[in-house]
């Protein structure tokens, strides 16, 4: 069974011959070929063999065609700023005040050099990889996107103005947010993107209260998942158990939790409807060693395993650039001893 | 024995409820041939009036806030700016001083606002909506307060050199503030030898270092590194920001003296390391 099929067998709640795992090994190509991040990102041809170095090396199930998680806001002039040991953030923000929204033409995700290197990349990658490998793909969700264009101060205090006030603005912007990430997802599984990753940082308990989540966040994730033609990966970057009851209305089969959700009990509350993915600490990963991780992940897939509708990976958005080989060997390897030790049980 | 004395003596008697002795004093004063209309008018009237002023005095210090407390709260927790500052109006109306404002009806309700931070049951957006109207009211009071409040010590505070997110370090610095420090903001992405510049510049004792990104986080290290060099050992790191929050033990490997979770949490590390 390749990689492909063992993934769509545990998205159907069956039990693969082995557990899939997505290790989010974005920046680590650069490692595999000596580059500076910066450089690794300037070319498609690099992430393409940096990525497919990448899964010889270590042997999971899908490979990454966006860079990182921030290259959308080059689609509204926004700028990025590189680091030597991390993912680009933000720099300039491309929104000043809500009055800019009076100016600016519906963006395109053609006029970011980042974003069309990435369709590239994808289309190098399904080259290579379609059928066996999962080829991935991102984009922010149309909720936090406006915190990544304007801040987040502003977008909360505009999800707290008076009604007369926030919901003219708050219709603008999430039609122009959503129409950009309905295209650029569609543009991804165009150039063969077997699912892209949505990244709805700021619609999380971690940022906002149930009720604004129900009002905001919710519909427009919604529409925006109806509307792309393809499988959508749903990464709330934040706590969501407290609102694990309303996922399986986003339309998404697939959830990536972060290390404080309790996994078991999402995965039950979901089972049959959406499976889960994660939720390794991608944070404490850093000081571990390979007996840690193994003993982390085996913990992980003895809770949520059994049954299907689990792939192991870490927490978004990323594994960071100081992760050991070790470390990352011992998370892939734990599907294998996992099973191992599970048939060898009966 | 003067009529002063006599007033004390007699004043006192009553307060402390020596109703014997307090008639002895009558009869000791007319015994010196103090008239009875001076009797009831300087030591008797004066003493009642005395301990009715000391009654109501106590009362008023006695007064509970805690339903106007618990009002406050909930308006933040609603993120009811208006409802907020509508009832802290109502307060200043009502002839409640500033300082019971804000320390009877303000500081306990954002006491549970941290508590709630601590059990992670808030969302970032009310905390965010919290600090920044108590912020807002708080300047109102003290600007009718007669004098500043004297504040408990001096801190430094920045963004991680590289970090440009503000939200986790404006409302650290709004804690800290409402607690009582004095404290210089540096803003965001901060070199390491300004962190340091301004340490030896404004005699600081801590400096608290925000980051949301690891890679910006790991800056933290060098900062130590420089602090150490510039024989500046007295001057603790405090870590913050949400690598820290995932991985409780990060701030010791950067080789930071502690990490604070939330703006509360800053404000007890504060008050610690300065032995408040």
């Amino acid at each position: 069974m390749d990689s492909l099929d063992r993934i769509l067998k545990t998205l159907c709640f069956k039990e693969p011959e082995m557990v899939p795992v997505l290790p989010v090994l974005l920046l680590q190509g650069a490692k595999e070929l000596k580059l500076s991040i910066r450089e690794y990102f300037s070319k498609h041809e690099n992430i393409i063999e940096g990525q497919t170095l990448l899964v010889q090396k270590y042997g999971h199930d899908g490979v990454y065609g966006f860079p990182h998680v921030v290259e959308d806001v080059e689609a509204f002039g926004g700028e990025l700023m590189y680091f030597e040991s991390g993912p680009p953030s933000v720099g300039k923000m491309a929104w000043r005040s809500w009055s800019d929204l009076d100016k600016i033409k519906m963006p395109s995700f053609s006029s970011s050099p980042t974003m069309m290197r990435t369709l590239k990349t994808i289309e190098g990658l399904a080259s290579r990889f379609k059928g066996q490998k999962l080829i991935v793909g991102a984009a922010i969700a149309p909720f936090s996107l406006p915190s990544m264009l304007i801040g987040t101060e502003p977008w909360f205090e505009l999800l707290w103005e008076d009604e007369l006030i926030r919901e003219p603005i708050l219709n603008k912007v999430l039609n122009i947010t959503k129409n950009l990430c309905v295209s650029w997802c569609n543009a991804q599984i165009q150039a063969g993107a077997d699912v892209v990753v949505l990244a709805d940082g700021i619609a999380s308990a971690t940022c906002i209260m149930r009720n604004q989540f129900e009002k905001y966040a919710l519909p427009v994730i919604k529409d925006t998942i109806h509307a792309i033609e393809g499988t959508v990966v749903y990464e709330p970057v934040g706590h969501i158990e407290p609102f694990v009851d309303l996922l399986p209305q986003i339309g998404s089969g697939l959830v990536i939790l972060e290390h404080k959700d309790n996994i078991k009990k999402c995965k039950e509350a979901l089972y049959g409807k959406m499976s889960v993915m994660g939720n390794l600490n991608n944070i404490e990963i850093l000081r571990w060693d390979k007996e840690i991780a193994l003993q982390k992940c085996l913990a992980l897939l003895n809770q949520v395993a059994p049954g299907g509708g689990f792939i192991l990976s870490t927490q978004g958005p990323e594994i960071p650039w100081g992760t050991s080989d070790e470390v990352i060997h011992a998370i892939v390897e734990s599907v294998k001893i996992w099973q191992k030790t599970r048939s060898a049980n009966g | 024995m003067d009529s002063e004395l006599l007033y004390s003596k007699f004043y006192q008697s009553l307060k402390e409820e020596r109703y014997l002795d307090a008639k002895g004093i009558i009869y000791q004063a007319h015994q010196q041939g103090m008239p009875a209309g001076h009797i009831l008018v300087k030591l008797v009237n004066r003493a009642l009036d005395q301990m009715q002023k000391s009654i109501q005095s106590q009362a008023v210090q006695t007064v509970d806030f805690s339903s106007e407390s618990k009002k406050y709260f909930e308006c933040l927790v609603a993120a009811d700016r208006n409802g907020a500052k509508q009832l802290i109006d109502e307060a200043l109306k009502n002839q409640i001083v500033p300082s019971d404002i804000m320390h009877k009806i303000i500081t306990p309700a954002m006491d549970d606002i941290g508590r709630l931070q601590s059990k992670e049951e808030i969302s970032l957006s009310q905390i965010y909506l919290a600090s920044k109207t108590t912020e807002e009211i708080l300047e109102k009071l003290i600007s009718l307060m007669p004098s500043k409040p004297q504040g408990i010590g001096k801190v430094l505070l920045g963004s991680a050199f590289g970090d440009y997110h503000s939200m986790g370090r404006k409302l650290v610095g709004a804690s800290l503030r409402f607690y009582g420090f004095d404290v210089i903001d540096l803003g965001m992405s901060v070199p390491n030898e300004k962190f340091v510049e301004y340490a030896l510049k404004e005699n600081i004792n801590i400096i608290f270092v925000s980051a949301l990104l690891l890679h910006t986080a790991e800056h933290l290290k060098g900062l130590k590194q420089l602090l150490i060099e510039k024989k500046l050992h007295h001057v603790k790191l405090v870590a913050g920001g949400a690598p820290f929050n995932f991985d409780k033990e990060l701030y010791r490997r950067l080789g930071c003296d502690a990490t604070a979770p939330h703006g509360i949490a800053a404000v007890q590390i504060a008050k610690d390391l300065l032995g408040k």
